[in-house]
């Protein structure tokens, strides 16, 4: 282990959180000083002493071991998850000391879940800095970090190679180091572009800039009371809708479309199965709403239904209509949706689409091969033949997935938590997607869940973000050291 | 640009004196912040606890008022029915009893609003029925005894169980608020935890540092110079910074150089002038 190396990345990280904290303290003065300064100016002055004190002494960057990537990892997001909740505590209002640990876990991590019951009620610098934590968290404290050190090739293959999906680097072929770099200019410039068509569609700057931090990072922080439905607008729903399924989407895929200038990338197996899962998940909600949940409306259910389905499948979560208020069949299809999710190599949580389709034509190769023994059968994804490795290791993840969603809900319902709350608020914390059913719906909160509970969703936030794995790693290694 | 700013920081040397006041004045920076931090959270809870507790007070106190003055008024009826004088009849004082009403309701959560609601309209109600004691009073047909205890008496009966159950509401809600203050207590002492727990992380990595940065190659530098004067061996020791330690040990990792030169000269020296007595 080499503490040189993790203080000087991991203060990287801190410093990006620094710099976001003096862009809040920026709207704060042009807010004329609201009531977040002190709180944002006193965070900003401590996570930027402790970000900047381990360049003091380590000047130059080494080249870093992969313990080390995964130390690096975690401690960066933790220190985040700590560093940020400062401005909360320190403001006061609703955040409790555990509230305050879930509005930050949820926004560093992209969830989107929160316990206000009154967004409107927090200065606009605060909201801010809350919607920031979903830019930062976005793209991995980790990975947003590499872009600030542009001279550290293996420092960053290997960190890559940690951060993204495996399954991501399967299927699109580029170095390491340019992969950061694309994954940057393709996260910023959604960014840009979506604030621009949201100001074009009526929405204030303001709140554009603050809509399009959680589209991008698919987080879902709003910052109105009534989230995307207090516009009650088309052509913003319809705008946070194209973003919101561009950002689901692998990175590198949007950045060939774009470079390019060709649909190819649009027809791997991997993105026929995300779009149409949209497209199929959308129509049973439209055909359900319609017969069971008294909409009168072809259109209204489609608008609806299908925003909704986008704002799960794409682990955003924003709110556009009461989902709490739907039939429990409509509930249940946008909990597989939340279950799924997007593509790798994106900032979308859950299992992603990538492992469930490799799941389902494994099965379907499983029943080929029982109705033909002796025939030979391959999972393929793009005509590449998929190693048996990876197909099993897609399926182990599956299954440790479903493990600790068992288990979160047990543990839920042990404190307090009614079942649908549970489970819902299980798969939506560690699918990073925010909202679940009934009180934790789309136009609810996690106000009035218990103490526990809040700390059970936020482990799942944390270990839905870093895929599981890392965190456990970092276990291994320090049980490995002591033995 | 800003790729050049942070390249020429990363290039710019810092010395040792530079790299120990920029980690100290990190620490004292820390520490100041994590006092001032401690400060306006004790200003805070101070603020937060006193108006708690004033309110309840308050409420508590006016409640009380409340009774004693209605059991007073309730007597002054009784007196009046004795001497059947009804020019003697006492109005209450209805504004500042409403007023004590609201400051009764005021700290009230919203949940418990509606109990306050019931005592003004129980008083609202007994007030109508003790407006009738003139008619009462003037009246032949009426039995004023039977009047105050059957028709008075019940409603300020009820007027005093409601009264009773905003006490327990009061009380109450001071429960709910002293949990709230354990959960702000709790809020409060964190940044002052995050920041202390910071300053000491900063005082180990500082330790770190001294221990990796000067301790570590100043023991090895020790080393090697007795290793070079014990067996003569080359003195080569490298290690990682860009300070005044990087310039010493490169001083002296020549002059060792310096020092192997002139010795080997002097050997040759003196070999050259044995030799040369020797042919003498």
């Amino acid at each position: 282990m080499d503490v040189k190396v993790i203080s000087r990345n991991v203060g990287l990280a801190l410093l990006v959180s620094a710099l976001f904290m003096f862009l809040s303290l920026v709207v704060s003065i042009m807010d004329g000083m609201d009531s977040a300064f002190g709180p944002l100016a006193i965070s900003f002055i401590i996570t930027l002493i402790v970000g900047s004190f381990p360049f003091i002494f380590v000047r130059t960057n080494a080249s870093i071991s992969l313990q080390d990537g995964f130390l690096i990892i975690v401690l960066s997001w933790m220190l985040s998850f700590v560093f940020g909740m400062l401005p909360y505590v320190l403001w006061g209002g609703e955040f409790s000391l555990v509230n305050a640990w879930f509005e930050s876990v949820s926004g560093y991590t992209t969830t989107g879940s929160t316990i206000l019951t009154d967004v409107e009620a927090l200065p606009r610098s605060l909201l801010f800095w809350r919607s920031s934590t979903h830019f930062i968290g976005g793209l991995g404290v980790v990975v947003f970090l590499l872009l600030v050190m542009p001279d550290t090739a293996p420092f960053r293959l290997r960190l890559t190679n940690i951060e993204l999906s495996s399954l991501s680097r399967e299927g699109y072929r580029y170095k390491s180091s340019k992969t950061v770099f694309i994954i940057a200019g393709v996260y910023t410039g959604l960014a840009i572009v979506e604030t621009f068509f949201l100001c074009l569609a009526g929405m204030s700057l303001y709140d554009a800039v603050n809509h399009s931090f959680s589209t991008v990072a698919t987080g879902g922080f709003s910052t109105r009371n009534l989230s995307v439905a207090y516009y009650d607008s088309f052509w913003i729903e319809l705008i946070l809708m194209v973003f919101m399924t561009l950002s689901a989407m692998h990175f590198g895929t949007i950045f060939t479309l774009l470079v390019r200038h060709s649909l190819k990338p649009l027809k791997t197996d991997v993105v026929k199965y995300y779009l149409g899962s949209i497209a199929v998940m959308s129509v049973l909600i439209i055909i359900n709403l319609m017969t069971q949940g008294g909409y009168k409306e072809w259109w209204k259910a489609a608008r609806d239904a299908t925003f909704q389905v986008v704002s799960f499948i794409t682990t955003t979560g924003f709110g556009q209509a009461d989902n709490a208020s739907w039939p429990f069949f409509s509930g249940i299809v946008l909990m597989f949706a939340a279950f799924q999710c997007g593509c790798s190599g994106s900032t979308a949580g859950g299992v992603k689409a990538d492992r469930l389709c490799i799941s389902f034509k494994a099965i379907s190769n499983s029943i080929q091969k029982r109705l033909h023994p002796s025939s030979v059968c391959q999972v393929r994804l793009d005509n590449h033949q998929l190693p048996d490795s990876v197909v099993i290791s897609v399926l182990l993840y599956i299954v440790l997935y479903g493990l600790i969603l068992f288990v979160s809900t047990i543990l839920l319902m042990a404190v307090g938590v009614d079942v649908e709350e549970a489970f819902s608020g299980s798969i939506a914390s560690l699918g990073n997607v925010g909202p679940g059913l009934d009180s934790l719906g789309t136009m609810g909160n996690y106000s009035s869940q218990p103490f526990f509970a809040k700390i059970i969703y936020s482990v799942e936030m944390i270990l839905g973000r870093v895929e599981i794995f890392p965190i456990f790693i970092v276990f291994s290694m320090l049980f490995h050291r002591k033995r | 640009m800003v790729a050049k700013f942070f390249k020429n920081i990363r290039n710019r040397k810092s010395g040792i004196t530079n790299k120990l006041v920029a980690s100290l004045m990190s620490i004292a920076a820390i520490l100041v912040l994590s006092s001032v931090i401690s400060v306006i959270e004790y200003r805070r809870m101070s603020d937060y606890i006193s108006d708690l507790i004033a309110s309840n007070i308050n409420s508590i106190n006016e409640s009380q008022r409340l009774v004693s003055n209605c059991d007073e008024y309730n007597t002054q009826i009784l007196e009046l029915m004795g001497s059947a004088d009804a020019e003697k009849f006492l109005s209450l004082d209805q504004k500042g009893y409403i007023d004590r009403c609201d400051s009764i309701s005021r700290p009230l959560s919203s949940m418990n609003l509606p109990m306050a609601d019931s005592v003004i309209y129980s008083y609202t109600a007994y007030m109508l029925t003790s407006l009738e004691l003139k008619n009462v009073l003037v009246s032949d047909f009426i039995n004023s005894r039977e009047w105050y205890f059957e028709r008075l008496q019940p409603s300020y009966q009820v007027f005093k169980d409601y009264i009773g159950k905003l006490n327990h509401v009061i009380y109450s809600d001071l429960k709910e608020n002293s949990q709230t203050f354990q959960q702000g207590y709790y809020r409060s002492i964190i940044p002052g935890v995050v920041t202390v727990g910071a300053g000491l992380a900063l005082l180990l990595l500082l330790m770190f540092y001294l221990l990796v940065y000067y301790v570590k190659p100043l023991k090895k530098m020790l080393f090697k110079l007795g290793e070079y004067r014990q067996y003569g061996r080359k003195y080569s020791y490298e290690f990682d910074g860009d300070d005044e330690f990087i310039a010493l040990n490169g001083e002296l990792s020549e002059l060792v150089e310096e020092n192997i030169e002139l010795r080997k000269r002097l050997k040759e020296r003196r070999n050259f002038m044995n030799t040369s007595n020797k042919v003498n």
